[in-house]
């Protein structure tokens, strides 16, 4: 379960003080899927990264699983965040060095799973997103929606209780998004993995449980 | 550190070669300078103490005087007042510098006779063995205008073969020199000399009736009461120095030279280390997308900052072996640089093998094994820098003190050292002194 309570933060500008999140509230159930919509500038991926503890509130609280996450101190949000959240990006943001497979079992790497296992554990998370023959691949050798799929399984590949989506289908075309958006919402929900998606794309709006607009600072339903 | 987070580091190092190059060919020329000058000033000075080796010989002492040298009279009054007691020996000797061809080397006029006997023991010391033997050796050595001996290897160089007449060069006029013998077991030490009787020295530098210096040795007894006596007798212009006290003086000519060396191979080892921080810092930049994911997924800063600083662990290593290699081959190169800036400004110094020092403290332990009065096992610690420290005995657990210049300590690895009877409390391998207890 996700709850955020009265969730405010603000970036200065020059001298202006631009007031992005301003006591957001949202209570997410476990296995839910919420999407996350509002005008551009409007926080949607400050509001991820005040979830996943990468950065942090001026005021208010995020809770996964009982434990507030705007308490812990920056090592312990990094631990929590390595074991129980994943993450899905616009621009995939994979590791060019890395192939495919190097790519997804980094996550497990990072969690202390080595050798066989780990590799075991990362060919099964892509043969999951349909690309277990690419496992050997240069990450720069796939399409967009490839590379969003081997993004989808190094999110996964840990079974995390929480998957944060920015724009996951902002950079693909509407069939390949189909597609993307298919197979990450089949596995979440198999898993029962909470889920939120910020978008500004309707059709993954429909597919979602339930849609919070964001708004003047506060998330609305 | 994680595989995976290895591979990529090396990978990313492997993508981007010119900046690779840049950062290792920063860090060896700057490793490979400070190594180079090292080997350079290391095998000078140590060529520089085999020549004073040979020179000396087993001289404790040596009296000196100023600009004008000694009065040879005086080594005469020494020889006849100490005859009446005094346990001491003398050798009188006169030095200078001579040209052969276009190399630099030192006169040494000996008396054989007189340095047979300060050596005593058997040990030759300024007294060039090939001139001493035999009847006719001796016959030439001290009737034959310009006879001379030189080490072989320096006559090999030289082009001289045994009954060679060459020119040497004295105070800018030429002389003409016969080559009567040539030292075949001599060390490196002997390589830049060139002996002569001490009256064809004398003739050579226009210094009839004077000497360079007189070195003695105490032949037993009381060193204290023999030192007074000596001194005692000699002028006020003269001095006596403990022979090593005055090698160290000398050598220490050289420091501000060496020192600058040294500070120009730094800056050189700057320059790579500043490479090799902009190479770093650059790889960073270029890789603050993949640094945000890896934080994002859960990477402490601890592990992204093991993966920056274990690239630059390895770059550091790989330039410094790579430099350390260059160093010792540029050394190679450098040690005639620095040796001939030695014997332009300082004193003459051949240098024929290159000392590599394992580091910039404390040099490998190259000098001959103690001879028969220190233990078997003893060796001199190379302790000629200018701090000391407290040395572990490798071979007891033991721990001894070395010093600054080496001291009765230099047994301190195979067993304790003793000095009584030493006139300057020093124990040296030959010194009657010394002796060593395994």
């Amino acid at each position: 379960m996700l709850i955020v309570r009265s969730l405010s933060r603000s970036f200065r500008e020059g001298g202006r003080v631009h007031q992005v999140l301003d006591g957001a509230d949202a209570q997410l159930r476990c296995g839910e899927t919420v999407a996350v919509t509002g005008r551009s500038g409007s926080g949607k991926s400050t509001l991820l990264n005040l979830i996943s503890g990468i950065d942090r509130a001026e005021r208010g609280t995020v809770e996964i699983d009982g434990r507030d996450v705007t308490a812990m101190g920056e090592p312990a949000r990094t631990l929590f965040r390595r074991a129980h959240i994943g993450f899905v990006y616009q621009f995939f943001n994979l590791i060019p060095t890395l192939d495919v497979e190097e790519n997804v079992r980094l996550v497990l790497e990072l969690n202390g799973a080595r050798g066989a296992q780990a590799r075991e554990r990362s060919l099964a998370a892509l043969a999951d997103v349909g690309l277990r023959e690419r496992a050997h691949s240069a990450v720069d050798q796939l399409s967009g929606g490839e590379q969003q799929r081997v993004a989808i399984a190094r999110a996964l590949v840990h079974r995390p209780g929480l998957l944060l989506a920015d724009e996951p289908t902002g950079n693909l075309d509407e069939q390949t998004a189909g597609e993307v958006l298919a197979v990450l919402l089949s596995l979440t929900r198999a898993r029962g993995t909470t889920v939120v998606i910020v978008t500004h794309d309707v059709a993954v709006s429909r597919l979602a449980d339930r849609v919070l607009e964001l708004r003047e600072g506060r998330l609305h339903s | 550190m994680m595989p995976t987070l290895r591979a990529a580091s090396v990978r990313h190092l492997l993508r981007h070669p010119a900046q690779l190059a840049l950062a290792l060919i920063g860090l060896t020329l700057g490793v490979g300078t400070i190594v180079a000058v090292d080997v350079a000033t290391a095998s000078s000075q140590r060529a520089f103490e085999l020549s004073l080796q040979a020179v000396n010989g087993a001289a404790t002492h040596q009296i000196t005087g100023g600009p004008r040298g000694i009065d040879e009279r005086l080594y005469a009054q020494l020889r006849t007042q100490a005859a009446a007691g005094a346990p001491l020996r003398f050798a009188p000797l006169v030095t200078g510098y001579v040209t052969v061809g276009e190399r630099t080397m030192q006169l040494v006029g000996v008396d054989p006779f007189a340095a047979v006997e300060l050596a005593d023991e058997g040990r030759v010391g300024a007294a060039p063995a090939p001139a001493t033997d035999g009847v006719e050796g001796l016959r030439r050595w001290f009737t034959e205008p310009g006879a001379v001996v030189l080490s072989a290897a320096t006559a090999q160089q030289l082009g001289l073969a045994v009954n060679s007449r060459f020119d040497v060069t004295v105070g800018g006029v030429r002389q003409r020199a016969t080559l009567i013998g040539r030292i075949t077991d001599a060390g490196a030490g002997f390589d830049a000399a060139l002996f002569t009787d001490i009256a064809q020295a004398q003739e050579w530098l226009g210094a009839a009736g004077r000497l360079s210096r007189i070195d003695v040795r105490f032949a037993g007894g009381a060193p204290g009461a023999a030192l007074a006596w000596l001194r005692a007798q000699l002028p006020a212009d003269l001095e006596l120095h403990a022979t090593r006290a005055q090698a160290r003086e000398t050598f220490a000519m050289t420091d501000a030279f060496t020192t600058n060396l040294k500070a120009m191979s730094l800056l050189a080892l700057l320059v790579g280390t500043f490479l090799i921080y902009g190479a770093v810092s650059f790889a960073v930049l270029q890789r603050r997308a993949t640094i945000a994911v890896l934080r994002a997924l859960g990477a402490t800063r601890g592990e992204v900052l093991a993966v920056v600083l274990g690239e630059a662990a390895v770059l550091g290593v790989v330039g410094a072996l790579c430099g350390v290699l260059l160093g010792v081959a540029l050394g190679r190169g450098l040690v005639g640089l620095v040796s001939q800036t030695i014997n332009d400004l300082y004193f003459v110094v051949t240098v024929n093998e290159v000392t590599v020092p394992v580091s910039g403290v404390v040099a490998p332990d190259r000098r001959p094994r103690s001879p028969r009065r220190c233990c078997r096992r003893s060796r001199w610690p190379r302790a000629h820098r200018s701090w000391d420290w407290r040395v572990r005995c490798s071979k007891r657990g033991r721990y001894g003190w070395r010093e600054p210049w080496p001291s009765s300590a230099h047994c301190w690895r195979w067993g304790r050292a003793s000095s009584r009877g030493s006139p300057d409390g020093a124990c040296w391998p030959g010194s009657p002194h010394c002796s060593c207890c395994c």
